[in-house]
Parts: structure tokens; sequence; C-alpha cells
């Protein structure tokens, strides 16, 4: 190791040219498969930059041909792009095994403008993912715009009831905020039990 | 006329669509790599909620309670 460390010009600058195209390569790749892999944030974050430093490889053998420099960058390079390598397949191995497999959206479901008139939402298992993924989209923009103040007033001439099966105060003021944040014309039944009472007996008892 | 669920003694959906919106506004990661785990009284309509919305976003839940 130490005689092999003092032999200068041990590489030629075609070195340096392969290896610079490889791990390019290698670098594009490994970028690109943690962009689409179940990888944690963690484990990318190392082995791209383990990816990263692997590029001191070719450039350590142009230092080594053109000023002359010990070739220390060479094995690090070396050895952090072998263990970005190993590192991303272990990676994988294990996220196959212990991560959540993405939902990914159905084509139907991106292709198709999402129109939820007229839906209930009772139950979110009524709702596919996409739709879900479609609302929280939707509740992002509107907040958006309410934050920038071109709030639309979407809910105009549309009348709310409240029905409440037992007392929430957060509801009930949600409720009304609501109504008096998007504008609309909100007629509210206020804490109907006796409405209820007379429609639905099985629920008179709670 | 739709009807929305506001909350009931079974299921309380508009709060799971409230939560995933804070996790969506506080969370660098992608939603459905998210691991998370729920304290508290797991047997309740929130407990039951969570777990449904969480699944169908392919999240990681966790429930723990009494």
């Amino acid at each position: 190791m130490d005689c092999w460390l003092h032999v200068w010009h041990h590489f030629e600058t075609r070195l340096a040219h392969v290896h610079g195209n490889l791990f390019a390569f290698l670098s594009i790749m490994i970028g690109n498969l943690i962009l689409n892999l179940p990888i944690t944030d963690i484990c990318a974050r190392w082995i791209s930059w383990l990816g990263l430093v692997g590029m001191l490889m070719p450039l350590g053998i142009v230092a080594e041909f053109a000023l002359k420099t010990p070739p220390y960058p060479v094995i690090v390079g070396g050895i952090s792009i072998v263990a970005a390598m190993v590192w991303l397949g272990i990676a994988v191995w294990r996220a196959e095994v212990t991560a959540p497999s993405r939902t990914y959206n159905t084509i139907e479901e991106t292709l198709m403008p999402l129109n939820l008139r007229g839906r209930s939402f009772l139950k979110l298992l009524d709702f596919s993912p996409g739709e879900i993924r479609h609302l929280l989209r939707l509740a992002a923009s509107m907040k958006i715009a309410k934050q920038g103040g071109n709030e639309r007033a979407q809910l105009t001439g549309k009348n709310i009831a409240l029905i409440f099966e037992k007392d929430s105060t957060r509801a009930r003021s949600v409720g009304s905020m609501t109504q008096f944040s998007i504008a609309a014309l909100a007629r509210r039944m206020q804490r109907c039990c006796g409405v209820l009472r007379r429609a639905c007996p099985q629920w008179a008892n709670r | 006329m739709p009807v929305l669920n506001g909350l009931t003694d079974d299921f309380h959906p508009t709060q799971i669509l409230a939560d995933l919106m804070m996790m969506r506004e506080f969370s660098h990661k992608h939603l459905s790599d998210i691991a998370f785990c729920f304290m508290g009284d797991a047997g309740n309509n929130m407990g039951s909620s969570l777990m449904v919305g969480a699944a169908l976003i392919g999240m990681d839940v966790r429930l723990y309670g009494p």
C-alpha cells in the first residue's frame, strides 16, 4: 500500500474518461431509482451523497495525472461508489419487504376529470384513493385561494342544513364558519333533537 | 341531496380528511410514505376511521390504546 501510493503516474487519462462517464451514468441511475422506488428518506440522502462522492475517483485520476497529487481521492471515490451501490441494493431489497407500496392512481383516475357532484360523503370507504387525494388537493387549492384573497363564492344560492345526532360544539361552529366563509345562504336546523326523535325513534335513547 | 357525515358514533370521516390535510401540509413526505401511530381511544370512531383512511391512502398506521 505504502509503495503503491508513492508510484506516480499510476493512471492514465483514458481511465479518467472511462470512470467519469461510468460514474456519471451510475449517479443518474441511482437518482432515478431513488425517485421511483419506495426507499426511506435517510437512506436516499446517504446513498446519493455517496454516489456523488464517487465522482472523486475520475477527478482524482485527472488530478494525479495533471497536478501530481497522491491518489487518495481515487481510493475514497472508489470505496464510496461501491458503498452506494451496495447500500442501494440493500435498501431496495428491504424496502420491498417493509415499506408499504405507494397507491398510484389508475389511468382512468388520472385521465378522467373527477366529478363528485351529488355524491354523499358518508364514510371513507365509499371513495377511491384517487377521489380522496382529489378532495385533499381541492381543499389545498381552496385554502391557497383563501389566503391569497381570491376566494370564489361557490355555494351562493345553496342551503346547508346541520343535523345533530349529538351535541358537538366544534362541528356546529365549523359548520357555521364554513357557511360564512364560502358565502352560502345557510339555514341551520338548530340542534334538532326533537326532529330526529320524531324521524328516527331508534336514536331517541342516545 | 348530498349528505355529509360530520360525526357519528362509528365513523368520523371529515376529521380524517382534516388529519390527512394536516399531514400533507406539515410533512415533506409523500402521503403514502408516512408512518404514524395514533395513541388514544383506538376503539372509538376516530380509531376506526383513521384506520380506514390511512389504509385507503396506503399509509403505515398503528393504533395504540387501552
